[in-house]
């Protein structure tokens, strides 16, 4: 019998499936009556409350003879995550060392010209701790809401410094001023509405 | 001679550091395909120094000796290392041409610049350009000279006659007047213990690097006032009153940068303290007509936070201590220190849970100082009820402490 799993915050879909024993997400995804959450969210970027239907694990049985040697290849979630360091004016903080340090592992990497920075990760990993410039900031992977979710707007123009980082929502007179500066910056119209172009826009910005 | 190192009480000012918020996360999403996370390095200031009316003649860009106070409180954040970066904004009130107000601005804020930088010529400028009220007189000079300890007849000679690169000769000329304000400069811009500081034009936001110091310093003019009278005092009031009710508007203020911020001339928004506003409209907030009009009752920016016409100055002024307060009377910030019982240290990132006056509670984070800052806050008694370590949520000490903080 397939599960409903309810999503929580700090889901995404690999995660659930590696909790529920699938080796990837894809064939979780890809199950019919997921046809409706696929068709609104991005697999890495769920809302909590989401529905996801976890399908039976399939028992995959292989006949093979004795006496030989046998490759067998399994399919494994190749999860990463990508963080682009920017100064305030979107200038690309470029090859500058920083580390990350999760699970008692400690990398230090070099940023790309870019600003780029990607790290494979484990599906479970539920958060890694960014050192750049002697400051260290928790980076929780799974919690980025859609972007049309009040969570979601806020924390991408947190991520982008248009507004400072909360824990709660963010005060509406100070998120009015976040999205004029973005929409200023953008060469939108201004309006202060988180209206459909600009959070197309602020998700292009954002990268997810 | 009177005491030089004992200026007159603050007529009002803040310097204050802004609320921090440690260990706050990065929500980033995972990626199977493309997906980024752009993180950018936020331009938020961390500290904030903010001269009031008072410390200024009237009408007048000539810097009183009492501004020696907050200056000295400043001081503290211009020794520290790594140094944070200044850039100094001035301010009018809403009455009168918006030309002229940008100009006596501009003029306030260059006059703060060259003290903070010791830029003689700065002053020398100002005092030999006047504009409309600004006339630096020789009742100026004589207030420089009192502050420094030199009154009656002989304090230009009796001055002189402590620099030996001037000649004792009593007259107040352009080489003696040059000494003076450096030596006033000095009086006004020192730490607690009377030792002046100094910035480098290098050490400001913009490095020093545009012409006209912009970036490190501008006038906003009448854009962002603190106050909204009513449109009944506007029109009722007689001007003598209106003025002085519209004192808490007039001042400088000093946002602090981290000394690692980059700031392009080219992307900066805002004009250099002697350029016109043409520049500002860019950066107006899209109801800023709206914002300018009086309403029916008062606003304060600390309560309606809708009285400044720049978005751009209000991304600093969002959170910053300096600008939500009502003005001289009512600085609306109230402090707690909390330390650890066991060392006395400053309990640093701790939640604290604060009873307000209303009876509502609300929970503040210390900053690095261990302090927990109520902005904007009126009443007399707060409670501190709890201490709370934010990541564990389990309660470091519980309190029925009363701050019996006046506001």
């Amino acid at each position: 019998m397939p599960l409903i799993h309810e999503v929580v915050l700090g889901e995404h879909m690999a995660s659930i499936a590696a909790q529920y024993g699938f080796g990837g997400w894809q064939g979780v995804w890809k199950h019919p009556d997921n046809a409706a959450l696929r068709a609104k969210r991005n697999p890495n970027v769920l809302l909590p409350g989401d529905q996801v239907t976890i399908p039976d694990r399939a028992t995959g049985l292989v006949a093979i003879e004795t006496g030989q040697m046998h490759s067998f290849r399994v399919s494994r979630s190749r999860l990463k995550l990508h963080l682009v360091l920017q100064d305030h004016d979107g200038a690309a903080i470029a090859a500058e060392q920083v580390e990350l340090q999760w699970a008692g592992r400690n990398s230090e990497l070099s940023t790309s010209d870019q600003g780029d920075l990607e790290a494979k990760i484990e599906p479970r990993l539920a958060s890694l701790t960014l050192v750049a410039r002697g400051q260290a900031t928790p980076v929780l992977i799974g919690n980025l809401n859609p972007v049309d979710d009040p969570s979601g707007l806020d924390a991408r123009l947190a991520n982008l410094g248009y507004l400072s980082a909360t824990e709660d929502a963010a005060d509406p007179r100070e998120r009015r001023l976040a999205i004029e500066e973005f929409q200023l910056e953008q060469g939108l119209p201004i309006t202060g509405n988180a209206d459909a172009v600009t959070l197309a826009k602020l998700k292009e910005v954002h990268g997810a | 001679m009177t005491d030089p190192k004992t200026p007159p009480l603050s007529a009002g000012g803040i310097v204050s550091p802004h609320p921090r918020r440690p260990h706050l996360p990065i929500f980033a999403a995972p990626t199977t395909a493309d997906e980024r996370n752009t993180v950018r390095v936020p331009l938020r200031p961390v500290a904030c120094m903010r001269l009031n009316d008072g410390h200024f003649d009237f009408d007048s860009s000539v810097v009183l000796p009492a501004a020696a106070r907050e200056l000295a409180e400043l001081a503290p954040f211009a020794l520290a290392t790594p140094k944070p970066r200044p850039a100094v904004f001035g301010h009018a009130d809403p009455v009168g041409k918006d030309a002229y107000n940008k100009e006596l601005s501009g003029r306030r804020a260059r006059s703060i610049y060259a003290v903070l930088t010791r830029d003689v010529a700065g002053w020398e400028a100002l005092a030999d350009t006047p504009f409309g009220g600004d006339q630096w007189t020789q009742r100026h000079l004589d207030g420089m000279l009192e502050a420094l300890g030199f009154s009656g007849g002989s304090r230009v000679r009796d001055f002189q006659a402590t620099h030996p690169e001037l000649s004792a000769d009593g007259f107040l000329g352009p080489k003696t007047r040059r000494v003076l304000f450096g030596a006033y400069m000095d009086l006004v811009c020192s730490d607690a213990q009377g030792t002046p500081y100094k910035y480098a034009p290098e050490e400001f936001l913009g490095r020093g690097a545009a012409p006209d110091g912009r970036v490190d310093m501008q006038g906003c003019g009448e854009l962002n006032p603190v106050l909204m009278l009513s449109s009944a005092e506007l029109s009722t009031l007689p001007p003598a009153k209106r003025n002085q009710e519209n004192a808490p508007n007039r001042r400088v203020v000093v946002f602090l940068f981290p000394e690692d911020t980059r700031v392009s001339a080219g992307t900066w928004p805002c004009p250099s303290a002697k350029e016109d506003g043409a520049k500002c409209q860019s950066r107006l907030w899209s109801d800023a007509a709206a914002r300018r009009q009086p309403s029916e009752s008062r606003r304060t920016y600390a309560s309606t936070r809708d009285t400044f016409a720049c978005r751009f100055y209000e991304r600093f002024a969002f959170h910053s201590p300096c600008e939500l307060t009502e003005g001289p009377g009512g600085p609306g910030v109230v402090t707690f220190r909390i330390r650890r019982e066991t060392d006395g240290a400053p309990a640093v990132g701790v939640l604290a849970v604060i009873r307000l006056p209303d009876g509502t509670t609300t929970e503040v984070l210390t900053d690095d100082a261990g302090e927990a800052r109520l902005q904007g806050v009126k009443g007399e008694t707060f409670q501190l009820l709890e201490v709370r370590d934010v990541d564990q949520g389990h309660v470091l000490g519980s309190t029925e402490k009363e701050a019996g903080a006046s506001v």
